[in-house]
């Protein structure tokens, strides 16, 4: 019975035509009148896979997420109003009576508070940038800052999941694993999507591997978490008593035994089993020659920061990402906990600034002295932004900000991004977007688009139904593309 | 009867004549407004005679199968109601013809053979009932029915109408890069969006074709296009500038027009000179035609499916499969483009001739990425190859730059990496034959500031990148020492390893709790060994960086287990761990999370608990290792005592220290209280360890002060 299951669970089209000799005539027919039509390879083209469907301008993809939503009010969206108007009450007009989260519906006064930070303009393009961010301040003519981003969800999860998968509820496949099946690897000796996380000192909110799934991709796309520690990748080394030699004659072995229950089932995932332990084996050489810190000049460590050395702070990440990236990994994922302040802001977020500051400008900076910069995006986010008014009590010297979808600011550099400008405007309140709104589908089709790949046309059939990373919506923001 | 049929044959006698008139007249007649709409009934009646003439040829042959005079009649009557009609249609045909709308080719065919079909129906008249001739000239005509009709047919419906929906539809694909003609890239899309409909060599209205530039320069029936550098007298601005209203203004009003861009791109084209030849790339960025063209440009390209970037010829799928190895990938770009690039990977398993076997995508490869590969001068002759390459990455390769001017025979070469390699000043000026190059990525070379200047001077139109040079004001504090060792607890014979991972540091380390100084703390060189029991500080120095924090290790020795181990007090109840195991399993908690079976707690009573040794090892020292949390107020044992013997019921106290509980910092860690006991070899030892019940200066909250224990080490 199980056999039976799985046979009609796996079986595949050239499985089926392959088996099943009744019907073969009028197969074979059917090819001598459209010679095309069972030719694989242009229905892979069709749906999308293995390559981009139009000359991309980048190739990787760096996305250092910031968990928790780190406030745009502090960092890159100037709102010289909140400070002129500080400690008095949110305008109903502005508000226009949108919702909140169940942690400041209770409050009975909304007090607008203005940042306490100080803010300046930077570069040739007069980014505004304030003082917790000195490092990426230097680097603002490389950015592109979208201040009108926009999402659905209100709470972290939602909202986290919503960015990585392009739908609220999980179990969609995240963005890294549409590129890897839409793109391929392009280096076999590493995953094609690597997770690495890190923690802040700030109030912090959980990431889980849900957010890397491959979902109904197969299971080759799902992210690979590296580990926190001297080793990002665990047991790369060969027990005592066994060589090389020895491991490649039991993987063969392996892939023999394999290969039988994979043309007795047809169960993609064995394959995928195979192809990952073949990988493993080349990740014994290729991950030590990554993470040799060694190689690394002096320099390199001024620029990210001695913290780069210590491994599974957001820095070493930072670098490690760069080293990935360079050695042909599609999609780089970090995520750094500690943004949420609802309260305490001014004790937290220089502290989460000072972890990521400079590795963050460092990563872009050390990409650009190596020509990578042109074809690796790097972007640098949270998944929503922070209400204009004070969670909890206003004081002289503190205060906090809730989650607010309605506007946030994220930024992005290189990867065929256009350098040195801002995209969308918010009010001067800092509540709503007043021009060009980017929703988070439209920012996946953006990222998409700028890999080569068509939104539209990146599609997986699951359950009787066609699903993109876009699900049915996405406009691809052209005005920020180079 | 009779009658009536002489008529129509005469009727039909006087048409057939008057289209030999328009035939030989052609070119003099102007149609009157009225006859304009009696020949665009054409398409209507000409279904008439198709019918008609097929019925009739049927009956001719199905002649012998009826009986009578009256099937000759009808025969008869049958050819006559053909022969009128077809003339007819044949006539409004012509009329229709001299509006002029049609295209050339398709309408000759379609008119004369339609012509010949009408003249031949007259002759069935003549020849009335000899079915000798009747037969075979009735199949003639059917013949040009099925031609007249096939070619009438185009011109309604277009070609290909009937099989369209079968045959494959090839995008038209425009490549469109630098060198591509201005008329080419910008004003062929606004012709074919908005006007090959109606003017193309099927439909050439007004006599204009424009689907080719021979055409378009012949011109149409009311002459030449345009006058060069004379926009205002150019017939085709003049038509595009009309009122919407007005009958001559092109596009006709239901039609999609040109926007206003591109009717100022082309009256401009014409003013500068018509040049169907000029290339994008012969105008720079700021004229104002180049700029009109990239907007009209990237307006027709908004199906980037159809935008293609290289004209090359696609390798073969074989090809790059076969190319494709885990230490070197080699792929299109997209799927719609021919250009291929390729990465190598693992220096470790590099050879020289993977890079020479990319020789066989030598016309395709655009992108080749070798950084971090032991590649040498001697490879850039294989390189050289590549002829169409755009982007080279040589970062951190063996390269020193000798021969770099043989990559001048790289044209389209754009991009150079280079960092990390010895290159020098000197070889980076034979770059100056890369016409193309555009940058050129210099950072950790190693090449002075001078030098630098020298380059930006000489080839400024190069950008040179020299990365990030460090900020010498700015100094950094170290971080701390790093800690090789996996636990705390270290086995036997385990030694201490620090580390750090920026070369050069020092490391100096205390055991006696005091912070390490420059001068006097020990250095650390090599693993060493620790007690039973060692708090260690440690921090890094390194020229020109600030001193990083001290930062400070706790470890413990992992010593004899114990057989039996029994609790004989009661735990709190809110933290028991697992019992008198928890005491033993080799188990350690976190510093500040208790609720873990890591921890067991005392706070009213003390702990009290035996532990029964059967082989009776020598031990010399008991560690109690224990949290130590000011936030929780968890503190060391105010005293501990061991006992020992080898009857558990008299068992004597061996050694007793009290712990004052001093001052730890600020932050919870796990400590340890070491005791040496003299050297003994008892069968049981009863550890009594009491938690402190008074803090000096009054405990805060009244609870009482916990011990939170996680292990005991007997040595």
């Amino acid at each position: 019975m199980k056999e039976f299951i799985e046979n009609r669970l796996h079986v595949n089209r050239r499985h089926f035509l392959g088996k099943v000799s009744l019907g073969l005539g009028s197969v074979a027919l059917g090819s001598l009148l459209i010679p095309s039509l069972f030719n694989g390879d242009e229905e892979d083209i069709a749906s999308g896979v293995g390559m981009p469907h139009f000359a991309p301008k980048a190739k990787r993809v760096i996305y250092l997420f910031q968990n928790g939503a780190p406030s745009q009010l502090e960092s890159f969206d100037y709102k010289p109003m909140l400070n002129k108007m500080h400690g008095q009450e949110l305008p109903a007009s502005v508000r226009m009576g949108q919702r909140l989260t169940g942690m400041t519906s209770g409050q009975s006064k909304f007090p607008l508070v203005g940042s306490h930070f100080k803010f300046q303009q930077y570069g040739k393009s007069g980014a505004w940038v304030s003082e917790i961010f000195p490092n990426m301040a230097k680097v603002v003519d490389d950015m592109c800052f979208i201040k009108s981003m926009h999402t659905e969800a209100i709470n972290h999860d939602p909202a986290l999941t919503f960015m990585q998968t392009g739908a609220q509820q999980g179990n969609r496949p995240s963005m890294g694993a549409w590129l890897s099946y839409g793109l391929g690897s392009e280096n076999k000796n590493l995953p094609a999507y690597c997770v690495l996380l890190s923690r802040g000192k700030g109030n912090g909110q959980g990431v889980y591997s849900k957010l890397w799934t491959n979902g109904f991709l197969d299971s080759v796309h799902q992210g690979v978490q590296f580990t926190s520690g001297e080793e990002p990748v665990l047991y790369l080394n060969d027990p005592t008593g066994s060589d090389k030699v020895r491991r490649r004659k039991m993987l063969d072995q392996l892939a023999e035994l394999n290969s039988i229950s994979y043309q007795q089932f047809g169960d993609p995932e064995i394959q995928t089993r195979i192809q990952q332990y073949e990988m493993a084996f080349r990740m014994q050489t290729a991950v030590p020659e990554l993470t040799d810190l060694s190689k690394e000049p002096d320099d390199i460590v001024k620029m990210y920061g001695p913290d780069c050395l210590v491994p599974g702070t957001y820095a070493a990440n930072c670098l490690l990402a760069r080293k990935l990236s360079e050695a042909g990994v599609r999609f780089v994922q970090l995520y750094h906990q500690g943004w949420d302040q609802h309260g305490n802001l001014t004790g937290e977020m220089p502290n989460q600034a000072k972890d990521t500051d400079r590795a963050s400008a460092a990563l872009i900076m050390d990409l650009k002295q190596r020509g990578l910069l042109d074809d690796t995006l790097v972007i640098w986010g949270g998944e929503f932004g922070r209400t204009n008014y004070c969670q909890g009590n206003l004081s002289e010297k503190n205060y906090g900000r809730d989650h607010h979808p309605r506007c946030y600011t994220i930024c992005m550099a290189g990867g065929g991004i256009k350098p040195g400008i801002t995209y969308g405007e918010t009010d001067e309140f800092g509540y709503n977007i007043v021009k060009a709104p980017v929703h988070v589908n439209d920012f996946h089709a953006t990222v998409l688009n700028l890999l080569g790949l068509d939104h539209e046309k990146l599609i997986f059939k699951h359950l009787g139904r066609r699903y993109r990373l876009t699900d049915v919506a996405g406009k691809v923001v052209k005005p920020i593309i180079a | 009867m009779e009658r009536l049929k002489k008529i129509v044959a005469d009727t039909v006698l006087v048409v057939q004549i008057l289209i030999a008139f328009i035939l030989v007249f052609e070119s003099y007649i102007q149609v009157p407004l009225i006859l304009q709409a009696f020949g665009r009934l054409h398409p209507l009646l000409l279904h008439l005679p198709i019918g008609l003439l097929l019925i009739t040829t049927v009956l001719i042959f199905a002649h012998r199968y009826f009986k009578g005079h009256s099937m000759d009649d009808l025969i008869s009557f049958m050819l006559h109601l053909t022969a009128f009609t077809a003339s007819f249609t044949t006539l409004m045909g012509l009329l229709l013809s001299l509006e002029g709308s049609f295209g050339t080719e398709q309408l000759f065919l379609h008119k004369w053979l339609g012509v010949a079909l009408s003249f031949l129906c007259w002759m069935l008249l003549a020849v009335k009932t000899n079915a000798k001739v009747l037969r075979p000239l009735s199949i003639v005509g059917v013949v040009l029915l099925v031609f007249t009709g096939h070619f009438g047919a185009n011109l309604t419906h277009g070609e290909d109408f009937v099989l369209g929906p079968l045959q494959k539809i090839e995008p038209r694909v425009r490549i469109i890069t630098d060198s591509t003609a201005l008329f080419t890239a910008a004003i062929e899309p606004i012709l074919e969006s908005k006007c090959y409909s109606c003017h193309n060599s099927s439909k050439a209205k007004g006599n204009l074709i424009l689907t080719s530039l021979d055409d378009i320069l012949e011109g149409g029936k009311n002459g030449a296009l345009w006058k060069t550098k004379d926009a205002a007298h150019s017939l085709m601005m003049e038509r595009l500038s009309l009122p919407l209203e007005d009958k001559e203004h092109m596009p006709p009003k239901d039609k999609a027009q040109l926007t206003e861009d591109e009717i100022q791109f082309i009256s401009l084209w014409i003013d500068e000179g018509t040049d169907t030849n000029k290339k994008l790339n012969e105008l720079t960025e700021d004229d104002t035609l180049k700029q009109l063209a990239s907007a009209i440009i990237s307006r027709y390209e908004t199906d980037e499916k159809n935008k293609q970037l290289y004209a090359f010829k696609f390798p073969s799928k074989e090809t790059v499969t076969k190319l494709n190895t885990p230490h070197r990938t080699v792929f299109q770009i997209a799927g719609n483009e021919p250009a291929v690039k390729a990465d190598f990977y693992l220096r470790q398993s590099y050879q020289k001739k993977y890079l020479e076997e990319l020789g066989e995508v030598k016309e395709q490869l655009i992108f080749l990425n070798l950084s971090n590969m032991p590649v040498e001068d001697s490879d850039l002759k294989t390189i050289t190859q590549f002829k169409n390459l755009e982007v080279l990455n040589l970062n951190n390769t063996q390269i020193t730059g000798k021969g770099f001017q043989q990559l001048a025979s790289l044209s389209k070469l754009r991009s150079l990496s280079l960092s990390g390699t010895k290159v020098s000043r000197e070889v980076l000026l034979d770059l100056k034959d890369c016409k193309n190059l555009k940058e050129v990525f210099l950072w950790n070379t190693g090449i002075s500031e001078e030098a630098l200047n020298d380059l930006s001077k000489e080839l400024g139109y190069i950008y040179w990148d020299f990365g990030y040079i460090p900020d010498s004001e700015e100094v950094l504090k170290l971080n701390v020492p790093l800690l090789k060792n996996r636990t705390s607890v270290l086995n036997p014979d385990e030694k201490v390893l620090l580390k750090h991972n920026l070369p050069g540091t020092t490391m100096r380390y205390t055991l006696d709790g005091t912070d390490p100084d420059s001068i006097e703390s020990p250095v650390f060189k090599e693993p060493f060994v620790i007690g039973n029991y060692a708090l260690i500080k440690t921090k890094a120095f390194k020229d020109g960086w600030l001193t990083s924090d001290v930062v400070e290790f706790i470890f413990f020795r992992k010593g004899f287990r114990p057989d039996t181990t029994v609790l004989l007090s009661v735990a709190d109840e809110r933290f028991e761990g697992e019992g008198a195991i928890t005491l033993v399993d080799e188990n350690k908690g976190l510093p500040d999370f208790y609720r873990h079976p890591a921890w067991i707690a005392f706070r009213e009573n003390d702990l009290v608990a035996t532990f029964a040794f059967e082989r009776k090892p020598t031990i010399r020292n008991v560690t109690l290792s224990y949290a130590r949390n000011p936030s929780q107020i968890c503190l060391p044992p105010a005293e501990m005592q061991v006992w020992g013997g080898n009857d558990p019921e008299r068992l004597q106290l061996i050694a007793k220290v009290n712990t004052p509980h001093g001052n730890g910092p600020g932050t919870a860690r796990i400590e340890g209280v070491s005791m040496d006991i003299p050297p003994s070899n008892f069968g049981y030892y009863k550890l009594v360890a009491k938690p402190v019940r008074k803090i000096p200066g009054g405990n805060p909250k009244k609870r009482g002060i916990w011990l939170m224990v996680d292990e005991v080490f007997f040595n």
